[in-house]
């Protein structure tokens, strides 16, 4: 416990918030470092679009700073950072347009992903090519996700949330967020069941 | 659970975020429902396939974020940089330290009011055992041990009592100004007490009430002599009327009538004892 309240690196995301409420700059570093990278990958693939993803997750943080009195050492830090991210994107949706191109890191492979163009940067045949066909159609499966189920998706695959939180997040009932998976993953199901990782998964 | 149920709970199940029982339930379910395990190995390969690469933000990004933070705080309304100053020392106050500190404090604070020091030895009291006091508590040896001689010692005293005034007083004002260790015990004998000056009427009170001890304890004929004493030293002081009084009810209790009545008509002319002492003379005479 004195360890975890020493190290800012290793308390919980509720105590770093509760030390940048009393003034702790250092808590909230901390906090950004630690989810930044989940929050902008929830939405790029929101948007497929690298500046509003960049413009979604600033904005986030941005919250995040101005409403920390609001925030309670009870609740979970992560369902509340994402419910901020929800009003965000429900917010900025009907300002922009999903447009993406950006360079992914996936493994040891390098993968440029333009959801717009369906560019594909690496030789054919190779495993980064596959990859990238397989990683451009389940993209362009998300991204063609009504927004609601596209949101809960994200929320568990890539924000990692448990069903109870992201209902809390998106303001809706455990089953509906159910619906709204399962919904998901039919449709995604569809565009990469012809695909070998697919096959091999299955195995 | 049938495939409806299992439907409803296969994603909870997929990200095990189902308790023990559910899941064994599930787990039993799957094992001879081939549909069901159809659909969970259809979900579970679509997980896998799905897993999306984490992205990092641009480096600019933290930067930009952080001094977005540094603008909010600098304009924060006072009421918000109020509460957080509020949450701040509240969360130094709620640490163990200051709690510690503050009971120790306490604890300084009650003992320098409620633990007092011992006054040093210079300053303790002296009490000379005279007066009294005294009586009383000869009068509790006394009455506990040998009540008769005591009486005995304290008639002998009395009847000698002008021979001993001289050597008694000076007994007196010695024990008074030195408060030797053996004054106590002397003055606490028969023979101080009976040598007390007929003038001081504290020994004389000390003496009646030691003789009203004696009648309590032993009895009207243990006590009457000491009555007398009383009333033949100073007949017409308070103490001398009561001692007259008292060893007037004495010989009427002993049926010595003569002495009573004699003693009677003397207080009749004490306003005090005018009305009960013509009472009991009308008693004695038994009209």
């Amino acid at each position: 416990m004195n360890r975890l309240a020493e190290n800012p690196t290793e308390a919980s995301d509720e105590m770093l918030m509760v030390r940048y409420q009393r003034g702790n700059r250092d808590a909230f570093a901390t906090l950004v470092s630690r989810h930044s990278a989940c929050v902008f990958s929830v939405a790029f693939y929101l948007r497929a679009d690298e500046h509003a993803a960049e413009h979604i997750a600033s904005t986030t943080f941005h919250h995040l700073a101005s409403d920390a009195a609001t925030f309670h050492l009870e609740a979970q830090f992560r369902t509340w950072l994402f419910g901020k991210v929800h009003s965000i994107v429900r917010n900025y949706w009907v300002e922009a347009q999903p447009n993406g191109d950006l360079e992914i890191d996936w493994g040891d492979q390098l993968i440029r992903l333009d959801t717009q163009q369906a560019e594909l940067v690496s030789p054919p045949s190779s495993r980064a090519h596959r990859s990238q066909i397989l990683l451009r159609r389940v993209t362009s499966r998300v991204t063609s996700l009504p927004l609601e189920m596209r949101e809960a998706f994200l929320f568990k695959q890539v924000g990692q949330l448990s069903i109870v939180a992201i209902a809390d997040a998106m303001s809706l009932d455990t089953d509906t967020v159910r619906q709204l998976i399962r919904s998901a993953f039919d449709r995604i199901q569809e565009g990469v069941m012809d695909t070998e990782e697919y096959a091999r998964a299955l195995r | 659970m049938d495939c409806e149920a299992f439907e409803r709970i296969v994603l909870d199940r997929l990200y095990l975020e189902l308790d023990e029982q559910s899941m064994g339930a599930a787990q039993r379910h799957v094992a001879h429902c081939s549909r069901c395990r159809g659909i969970e190995a259809g979900l579970k390969a679509t997980r896998d396939v799905c897993r999306l690469p984490m992205l990092a933000a641009s480096d600019e990004f933290m930067d930009r974020v952080i001094s977005n933070e540094r603008r909010i705080r600098a304009v924060l309304p006072l009421r918000q940089r109020t509460s957080r100053a509020v949450s701040l020392l509240a969360g130094y106050a709620m640490r163990p330290q200051p709690t510690m500190a503050a009971l120790l404090l306490l604890m300084i604070g009650a003992s320098l009011f409620l633990v007092r020091s011992r006054p040093p030895e210079r300053d303790l009291v002296q009490v000379t055992e005279r007066g009294v006091q005294e009586g009383e508590v000869d009068a509790r040896r006394l009455k506990g041990n040998s009540l008769a001689s005591a009486s005995s010692v304290l008639a002998v005293n009395n009847e000698s009592a002008p021979a001993n005034t001289a050597r008694t007083d000076s007994t007196a004002e010695h024990c008074n100004t030195a408060n030797s260790p053996g004054c106590a015990s002397r003055v606490r004998t028969g023979e101080s007490i009976g040598a007390k000056s007929d003038a001081d009427p504290s020994s004389l009170e000390a003496e009646f009430r030691i003789a009203r001890q004696l009648r309590f304890s032993s009895g009207c004929s243990a006590a009457v002599q000491n009555f007398e004493s009383i009333r033949k030293r100073q007949p017409k002081s308070d103490v001398g009327l009561a001692a007259t009084w008292q060893a007037a009810d004495c010989y009427s209790k002993l049926n010595r009538k003569e002495e009573a009545r004699a003693l009677l008509v003397g207080l009749v002319d004490s306003p005090e004892y005018a009305v009960r002492a013509t009472e009991q003379l009308k008693t004695l005479s038994g009209l």
